[in-house]
């Protein structure tokens, strides 16, 4: 493998202990996934800050004690806690104090505090075919399908590495052959109702990681233009019931303006032709409770970070009234964007209306619902895919639309009208 | 590939090298760490993998590749640092969270968890076989049940092997039932139908405080806190320890419970039915051997549940008598002491039992020969009341049901 003077400096220890450690990790990484190169990335997003364990905090402490300091602009993925909000936390009090020891260890470094999941809706954005350093899967795959940048499909540890040493092995999805289409989603056979809702995308992306295994998917037969949101959405689904990281969307993702070049003017490995009753499976399958009337406990929106135009929605959707009293509802968004709604005097009317917003961490990964029997509802496939396991809540998955619904009646309405034959 | 017997050898990738052996977990879907692995207990908790609640710890994982979450390298890494991690893992495809994981672990602990790619793992070898690895090369020896049973991943035997490595066919046991002269008894979910028992008591609890909450998530949370509570407060008895399980069991599920309703969980022992063939079969096994119990209870509670088996024992060593629960290896000791007394060596007994956590795994630490009563198997992952066993465990024998035992007692002397 073909190293630079600096990487081998970096390796001797020039430029100190963490970013000679960090400089092993990802010769380490290099050597593994068979790349002959190190390129250098713009950015790099760290999934390190969130807290699993003593293992992650002595990893950070170690490379922050160790003159740690990244070298390119990083931001941080959500933590264990809001900060903005401390009292919403429920859980253990050690747990609480080691994930802000970790979240310090990073801002140490040099991170940016910004505590999202989704960076792609901070105002610097990454460019068309810049290589990054992006760890969090949902955050991957919309940098590769939705911005045409290009990262591998980093995780904790090494997102730090890269930051430190702003060099990634040149294999995986930064190299143009390998982000070639697939397999081909073809969803023309869908009804036009079914793709005019919103409550597809994240559907169609969990049937797609599901059935994709490693190769890159194309999603075929969208009409035009298919929104950032509604990509977010497939992409975050994907990511979960998958190890997708890239996914064209013909018409709509940079590197897929036909179906053609999404795959690089091959043939396909695969052709799955997509029908309503998988969509509906996929729906199914991200309903953990069971048929009956339950109690409905809370409604979680904003797996991945609510977006400014999914808050605009929201409020919309709320039209005036309020949520039922004995519904939790939270709201997982960033505080880059809670400012932004604040400005637009949409802050004040959710919290009015009963909704609270969660920020710096999401509910499905710390201990923050209040009541965990009966049932929660959701819009996003991938907290209804996470939390049953996470908190052990049962869950019913509906759209936007069914969840505020309700969220204001107390009880789960309409979340079978799409799906019954008319 | 080279394969002589039942030992096969075959050659991988070493994506991390390293040293290690354990019994072969193989995974029919692909597994994110996180979200799938609980570091605390070893186990699976994806709650989409069908093989949820199998226990990975100390494993040799066999998996088609990692999936979703890219914080797996952390939930690896910690589950390295607890000693809950795989021995090693066998992929079908080079997945880099997982080495990143594994990688940062042993920079950090000094502990290797090897990774492999190894594609025709999943192919060649079955849940069970005892994998070792050394470097790029990994070393299957199957029993012959191992190898010869079918690979359907919907067959229900093979996931009903997921939470143990290997056991004796049941048309050929490696047991002679001939060569012991006494048996010892795990009593609560062995003789005694204590999932029934305990459903019965907690579901009016439930119903009054809507807890809403499957049968099977219900007895997984008690066996969690009940393995929790005998084991920090090893002298209480028995009905203080239940009453102490129905306030944790409120704590964890969002409700809350009375003294009362404590008091009463507390007393439910007397009224956990037998199972069916119970008595039948201790009948028919005191003919031939000493019965000890050896069993997590108290002595009052013991004497109701006696009456329902319908046999005297020759000795019942309780909680109350060893001052500890199993799985702490006091009840053993008594029990051999005791049977000692009555000219029984330790070689001459076999334990029966349904729990791996509570019973084979320390009477295997003392030496003893087991037989693992599965009376769940075809019950569906998880283990019900009963958690996973810590480490690896090979009982001696494996059938469904004591009458089962009674059957293959009857066809040995018959040969």
């Amino acid at each position: 493998m073909r190293l630079s003077d600096r990487d081998r400096g970096l390796l001797a220890g020039a430029e100190g202990p963490a970013a000679q450690l960090a400089m092993r990790i990802v010769a380490e990484l290099a050597r593994v996934t068979g790349a002959d190169e190190l390129i250098d990335v713009g950015s790099a997003h760290v999934d390190g800050c969130l807290f699993h364990g003593q293992a992650g905090l002595d990893f950070a402490e170690r490379l922050r004690d160790g003159g740690g300091v990244v070298r390119v602009p990083t931001t941080l993925n959500v933590s264990s806690l809001d900060l903005v909000h401390p009292g919403r936390y429920r859980g253990d009090p050690d747990t609480a104090s080691s994930a802000r020891r970790l979240m310090d260890a990073y801002v140490a470094m040099g991170c940016r505090p910004t505590w999202t999941c989704a960076p792609y809706q901070l105002p610097e954005r990454p460019g068309f075919g810049e290589h990054i350093a992006w760890a969090e899967s949902n955050a991957i795959v919309f940098a590769n399908s939705v911005l045409g940048a290009r990262t591998a499909r980093y995780g904790d540890f090494i997102d730090i590495c890269a930051a430190i040493t702003g060099r990634v092995p040149y294999a995986g999805l930064h190299r143009t052959e390998r982000r070639r289409g697939q397999v081909v989603f073809d969803v023309r056979g869908l009804p036009a109702r079914l793709v005019a809702e919103d409550v597809l995308y994240p559907l169609l992306g969990l049937l797609i990681g599901a059935e994709a295994g490693s190769l890159v998917p194309v999603v075929d037969g969208l009409p035009p233009g298919v929104g950032e949101d509604r990509l977010k959405a497939l992409g975050a689904a994907a990511a979960s019931s998958g190890e997708v990281a890239l996914v064209h969307v013909a018409g709509s993702t940079p590197e897929a303006p036909t179906l053609a070049e999404a795959l690089q003017q091959h043939r396909p490995r695969k052709a799955v032709a997509v029908t309503a009753a998988m969509v509906r499976a996929a729906r199914d399958q991200l309903t953990s409770a069971g048929p009956g009337r339950h109690r409905l406990a809370g409604v979680n929106l904003g797996a991945p970070h609510l977006s400014v135009a999914e808050f605009g929605e929201l409020v919309a959707l709320l039209a005036g009234r309020s949520i039922h009293p004995e519904v939790e509802c939270y709201v997982n968004t960033s505080r880059h964007v809670l400012a932004r709604i604040g400005t637009l005097g949409w802050l004040d009317a959710l919290e009015a209306a009963g909704v609270r917003p969660v920020v710096d961490t999401c509910t499905y990964i710390t201990s923050i619902l209040e009541h965990t029997t009966g049932v929660v509802m959701t819009s996003s496939a991938k907290w209804a895919w996470y939390a049953p396991g996470n908190l052990g809540v049962r869950v019913v998955f509906g759209s936007v639309r069914e969840c505020v619904e309700s969220a204001v009646e107390g009880r789960v309405v309409g979340v079978d009208e799409l799906w019954e034959p008319r | 590939m080279t394969s002589s017997g039942n030992r096969v050898e075959l050659q991988g990738r070493a994506l991390l090298a390293g040293e290690a052996a354990g019994a072969a977990l193989v995974l029919e879907a692909p597994l994110s760490m996180w979200g799938g692995l609980d570091p605390h207990t070893g186990r699976l908790c994806d709650h989409h993998h069908p093989q949820l609640g199998a226990t990975i710890a100390g494993r040799v994982l066999v998996m088609p590749s990692g999936r979703g979450s890219s914080s797996s390298s952390s939930v690896l890494a910690e589950a390295v640092r607890l000693g809950s991690a795989p021995a090693a893992v066998l992929l079908a495809e080079p997945d880099e969270i997982l080495l990143l994981g594994a990688l940062v672990a042993q920079y950090l602990y000094g502990r290797a968890c090897p990774i492999l790619v190894l594609p025709e793992a999943a192919q060649a070898i079955a849940t069970g076989d005892r994998v070792v690895v050394r470097g790029d090369r990994v070393v299957v020896r199957g029993d012959r049940v191992a190898v010869a049973r079918s690979r359907d991943p919907h067959d229900e035997e093979e996931k009903a092997m997921t939470d143990r490595p290997t056991a004796p066919a049941d048309d050929q046991p490696a047991l002679d039932l001939g060569a012991f002269s006494a048996l010892t008894f795990d009593c609560y979910g062995t003789l005694i139908d204590w999932e029934t028992g305990i459903l019965a008591a907690l579901r009016p609890w439930a119903a009054a405080h809507r807890v809403e909450i499957g049968d099977e998530e219900l007895l997984a949370a008690f066996g969690r806190v009940e393995s929790h509570r005998e084991a920090d407060d090893p002298t209480a008895p028995y009905p203080r320890i239940l009453a102490g399980v129905l306030g944790d069991l409120a704590t964890e599920l969002g409700a809350t419970a009375s003294s009362e309703e404590a008091a009463a969980f507390g007393d439910s022992v007397k009224d956990w039915p037998a199972f069916p063939d119970s008595a039948d079969a201790l009948a028919y096994l005191g003919r031939h051997y000493r019965l000890v119990i050896v069993s997590n209870v108290d002595r009052a509670s013991f004497r109701h549940s006696n009456a329902k088996l319908g046999v005297t024992f020759d000795a019942v060593v309780t909680a109350e008598d060893a001052g500890a629960y199993k799985p702490a290896p006091n009840h053993f000791q008594l029990a051999l002491a005791q049977l000692a007394e009555l000219g029984v060596a330790s070689d001459q007994v076999l334990h029966v039992a349904q729990s791996l956590f509570h019973d084979h795994v320390p009477a295997q630490r003392l030496g003893l020969r087991t037989v693992w009563v599965n009376r769940r198997a075809g019950r569906g992952e998880g283990g019900g009341a009963t958690p996973a066993a810590p480490v690896p465990v090979t009982p001696d024998l494996e059938v469904p049901t004591m009458a089962a035992l009674v059957d293959l007692h009857r066809r040995q002397q018959a040969r």
